[in-house]
């Protein structure tokens, strides 16, 4: 704790800036959007900065209803997974652009720093925007981080420079520019490196045996940043330019072997990502969105294990061409009407000898109507996918194609009093992978897609008082089915990918939040939220498995948040409980994972330096405060115990 | 203890038999004796695991060795042999092969090297108080349960798996598992004195088991083809000549050495959900003559086939999801239980003596 002690030293030696408060509260009120008939959950850069998060799992760790799988480290692999549909079922939506991957269909959102990042939000089973992409309606759920816009009324220059180091040898400096170019345009850029040994002590419980182990072989070293550039062009609208690009190597520790360690496998990662997005209006009704992106990204995997002949050396390139035409038409105040249609080609090269060369091309079409009235909103969409897909090698599988309806309601039931029930019910489906149809011996071209639905019913309430007290509370409850599902069927010789898996969902979500001026120096914000989830394998009355939970999927956990602002430091406090799991979908002990919670505190603070708007952001975090080497994966142990430090001077 | 998913059939009929006051010729399995299963578990998992199934009371204990020595098994347990009184277990995963006494107490762990590399173990055999080893990395190695490393490694062919030893030689399928697309195709042939290669032999792709016969005369190759264009074979290579000939066995998924000179042979094809439902058959190893099933009972899911010298035939049965189902059989096919395993992926059954 001796950074902390630091801290709270520097932190009293130095003036702290007046104005945090107010922009404190401006900022907190935008994270609700509890008016929304379906359940959405934000969370803004500020309360971001107060709890000393740092990248996007961070940030989900207090919203309900979601599994984070990390593999563990900085390098281990992050996917997002809403309400145990599968992490296929969640896309991701960075700055209105869809992240996509058609090799394995999972992003990994520990790629995501939260430098720059302004707002993330999730939205599950639909969604009152109706003005998005269209492919966005396949996914039960929708994961949204936003970038901050440069103010155009701003002037000049804003730089900041950014060091964070932690006591697990992680590196990370950053320096990202805004600038205004004119009095229409603006430009931000950034750029971020990260390494980090990765080569953390744990320790290793093997019934009464308990040894100290190190995970080899988890380094990695990044290199990331984007740029943008922003156009306001008046009535004309809006256009934004964004080129993106990430390259890293990192080790893959894979899981711990009981008694022999020696990891063989290395990953090397290049991404460059180019998109475009216009947003424009013609005359008073109607509002029109255009968008063209572009995605490479290649892979490098070597694996020298010694059994092997040769080292295997793979490469891997995956390129994406997207486009996304909207029209958003205001019928009248209350009625709108909304059309999108999305078009993306997708190609998969390999090194492999058996690589048929996939090319996918998919039509996403979809048609809203949205009622927004003074007590009821209401929102229908319609999405119509085609997917084909031409092959090099091979017969081309058969025309792909779905209807996915999505209905969505809430209503105010008090006129003066934010008290509103929602409903919904939203089918989707995720395409087979590149991976699940073709991969050597394994893929299957025959597989149809999975299907996915959910019916949600939840009622939420807020208020707000003056000073800016507020509190507010939601209790959604759902059921959901997979069907289809693609899994691995593994026999004596070839595992192969089949649609049987059926996966039957329900569960209860229960969000509570809370602000509080306590007095003129202290304010406090706190946020809790539980999750039930059962996530029953319901695929065969015969196999042992039959209705119970599936692999990985806690049937109890919840987290918490207390963050106290004074004008001298402020604190934040964050805990995640998460209940037993297996790693199996047969509920046997020898595969359960035990319960664990992690505690995080964050001593953060703001200086104004001078009067020209120096600004010195200065965080310390103690990151698993219990030091226990929790399983989020079976045998991919957590870093322990680990103090972060983090300096922004922002010019 | 689980009881759940256990039949037991033609129990009475066995305690009748073992009445009759003339010793058969070959004594039967002792019905009362408890069984040991080894479970392979799933890759990365550490959950291999030894059960011992009770066919008296149908009784399951599963996990013996954590019990006995408060850790676990460890990554996949590949074979068990019997060395004097002790227990061989060989653990792929894990990267070493235990030398476990009667009680399952841990009496020796030998791990292997070369080149700083660790080795890792994959089939079993052992002759006049030494252990012979297949190291997937391309090795043979031999242990004297003395020590705690291998005493002697040889260079073999690509990933050798299944191994048999007679006749002052080992025999050593090199499946060249990790040679994908098309596989090992040769059989080494290793003298026991000079501890060396001394022939190479030719066979169908992805040979994974070597059985001998008791005279020596021959050995009896599984291979599991490529998957595609070259389907699984038995084959029959005369320890003399080296030569190699076909068996008329189609859909070949794995083999067993029998007590008798019996070969038990498991046959099956993928059904419409892509498993394998195995049919043991077997061949009489001296006349080279198939002699008809062994038994009509179909195994679902076929996972494993071994035998052991008391005569019973153990068949596994797995979807590599759920716990396993062990199949026991004695030597005349009749069904005398079949248990859940008590782990994933059973591998191997053996009678406790």
């Amino acid at each position: 704790m001796h950074l902390a002690a630091i801290m709270i030293a520097v932190s009293l030696a130095l003036p702290q800036t007046p104005d945090t408060l107010s922009a404190a509260v401006a900022v907190e009120s935008l994270g609700s959007a509890h008016e929304a008939s379906v359940p959405v959950q934000s969370v803004t850069s500020l309360q971001m900065a107060r709890t000393g998060a740092v990248s996007l799992q961070d940030a989900l760790r207090s919203f309900s209803g979601v599994n984070i799988r990390d593999y563990g480290g900085e390098g281990g692999l992050k996917t997002v997974d809403v309400r145990s549909f599968g992490a296929q079922h969640t896309a991701v939506c960075y700055d209105g652009m869809v992240i996509s991957n058609a090799q394995n269909g999972t992003v990994d959102i520990g790629r995501f720093g939260l430098e720059d990042i302004e707002s993330v939000k999730l939205e599950t089973g639909g969604s009152d925007d109706i003005f998005r992409p269209a492919r966005l309606a396949a996914s039960m759920g929708v994961l949204s981080v936003s970038n901050a816009r440069p103010q155009f009324d701003s002037c000049g220059t804003v730089a900041s420079v950014r060091m964070r180091v932690s006591s697990l040898g992680t590196i990370s400096p950053a320096v990202s520019v805004r600038q205004r170019i004119g009095s229409a345009w603006a430009m931000t850029a950034r750029a971020e490196y990260l390494s980090t040994p990765g080569d953390y002590p744990f320790l290793l419980r093997n019934g009464e045996l308990v040894t100290k182990e190190k995970r080899l072989n988890s380094d990695v070293q990044t290199f990331s940043g984007e740029a943008n550039l922003f156009g306001d062009l008046g009535s004309a609208g809006d256009l934004s330019v964004k080129m993106s690009w990430l390259a890293g190597e990192r080790g893959l520790p894979g899981s711990v072997v009981l008694y022999t360690q020696n990891p063989t496998e290395r990953l090397w990662d290049r991404d460059l990502r180019l998109s475009a997005l216009y947003v424009g209006r013609a005359g008073k009704a109607l509002r029109y969105r255009a968008q063209l992106g572009w995605d490479c990204s290649s892979n490098r995997y070597l694996d020298s294990n010694p059994s092997l002949p040769a080292p295997e050396d793979d490469r891997y390139r995956q390129q994406e061409f997207a486009s996304s035409f909207s029209a958003l038409w205001a019928a009248s105040d209350v009625l709108s009407f909304s059309a999108s249609e999305d078009l993306a080609v997708n190609t998969l090269w390999t090194s492999l000898a058996d690589c048929p060369f996939p090319v996918r091309e998919s039509s996403y079409t979809a048609i809203s109507g949205k009622y927004s009235g003074s007590r009821l909103t209401a929102v229908a969409t319609l999405l119509a996918t085609v997917m084909a897909e031409q092959l090099r090698q091979g017969e081309n599988p058969p025309l792909r194609s779905r209807l996915s309806p999505s209905i969505s309601a809430s209503y105010r039931l008090l006129e003066d009093h934010a008290l509103l029930l929602r409903a919904s019910y939203r089918e989707g489906f995720r395409m087979p992978t590149f991976n699940d149809l073709y991969y050597s011996r394994v893929g299957n071209r025959e597989l149809e897609p999975e299907k996915s639905r959910q019916i949600n019913l939840g009622l939420s309430w807020e208020e707000h008082w003056r000073k800016g007290n507020s509190a507010s509370l939601s209790v959604d409850g759902y059921a959901g089915k997979v069907r289809d599902k693609i899994v691995a069927i593994p026999t004596m010789f070839i595992w192969r990918m089949r649609n049987v898996g059926v996966v039957s969902l329900s569960g209860v979500e229960i969000t509570a939040s809370g602000t509080l001026a306590a007095s003129s120096w202290l304010r406090l914000r706190a946020t809790a939220s539980y999750s039930l989830q059962n996530a029953l394998n319901v695929t065969s009355p015969d196999a042992k498995n039959y209705r119970h939970q599936i692999a990985y999927v806690p049937r109890n956990s919840g987290n918490g948040s207390l963050t106290l602002v004074t004008p001298w430091l402020n604190v934040g406090y964050v805990v995640t409980a998460v209940g037993r799991r297996w790693s199996l979908d047969q509920n046997l002990p020898a595969y359960a994972i035990d319960p664990y919670t992690d505690h995080s505190i964050s001593l953060n603070r703001d200086l104004k330096l001078g009067t020209k708007g120096r600004l010195l952001h200065v965080s310390a975090d103690a990151l698993n405060l219990g030091g226990k080497n929790y399983e989020i994966i079976k045998y991919y142990p957590m870093p322990g115990r680990q103090f972060r430090l983090t300096i922004r001077f922002t010019i | 203890m689980k009881i759940k998913n256990l039949l037991i059939i033609g129990m009475a009929a066995l305690l009748v038999a073992g009445c009759h006051g003339t010793e058969p010729e070959n004594p039967g399995p002792d019905p009362l004796a408890p069984i040991l299963l080894l479970n392979n578990g799933n890759w990365n998992s550490n959950d291999a695991c030894m059960t011992i199934f009770d066919m008296g009371s149908g009784s399951v204990s599963s996990d013996v060795f954590s019990r006995a020595n408060g850790r676990k098994l460890g990554d996949l347990a590949q074979d068990i042999a019997r060395c004097g009184e002790d227990y061989v277990v060989s653990m792929n995963g894990s990267q070493l092969v235990y030398l476990l006494g009667s009680d399952y107490k841990v009496k020796r762990e030998i791990k292997a090297e070369h080149e700083g590399v660790r080795l890792s173990p994959r089939c079993l055999a052992v002759q006049e108080g030494r252990i012979y080893v297949s190291y997937y990395e391309g090795y043979l190695g031999e242990i004297d349960p003395l020590h705690d490393y291998a005493l002697r490694l040889t260079p073999v062919g690509p990933n050798p798996d299944g191994i048999a030893c007679v006749g002052g030689r080992i025999y050593v399928a090199n499946s060249g598992g990790y040679l994908s697309p098309d596989y090992g195709n040769t059989v080494s042939v290793v003298d026991l004195e000079i501890f060396s290669e001394v022939a190479v032999v030719t066979v169908n792709n992805n040979p994974v088991s070597v059985v001998a016969s008791e005279s020596g005369a021959a050995v009896y190759v599984c291979s599991w083809g490529n998957y595609a264009d070259r389907p699984s074979a038995l084959q029959r290579l005369d320890t003399g000549s080296l030569e190699v000939t076909d068996l008329s066995y189609d859909n070949v998924r794995g083999i067993a050495a029998g007590r008798g000179d019996v070969l038990y042979v498991v046959t099956g094809s993928y059904d419409e959900n892509w498993s394998i439902t195995g049919i043991i058959n077997s061949y009489d190893m001296k006349t080279d003559r198939p002699q008809g099933r062994l038994t009509d009972m179909p195994i679902p899911s076929y996972y494993s086939i071994s035998a052991d010298e008391s005569g019973l035939v153990f068949a596994g049965s797995s979807d590599y999801t759920t716990e396993g189902d062990m199949y026991i059989f004695s030597e005349e096919g009749e069904l005398l239980a079949r248990t859940g395993s008590g782990g994933l992926n059973p591998i191997r059954g053996m009678l406790v003596q």
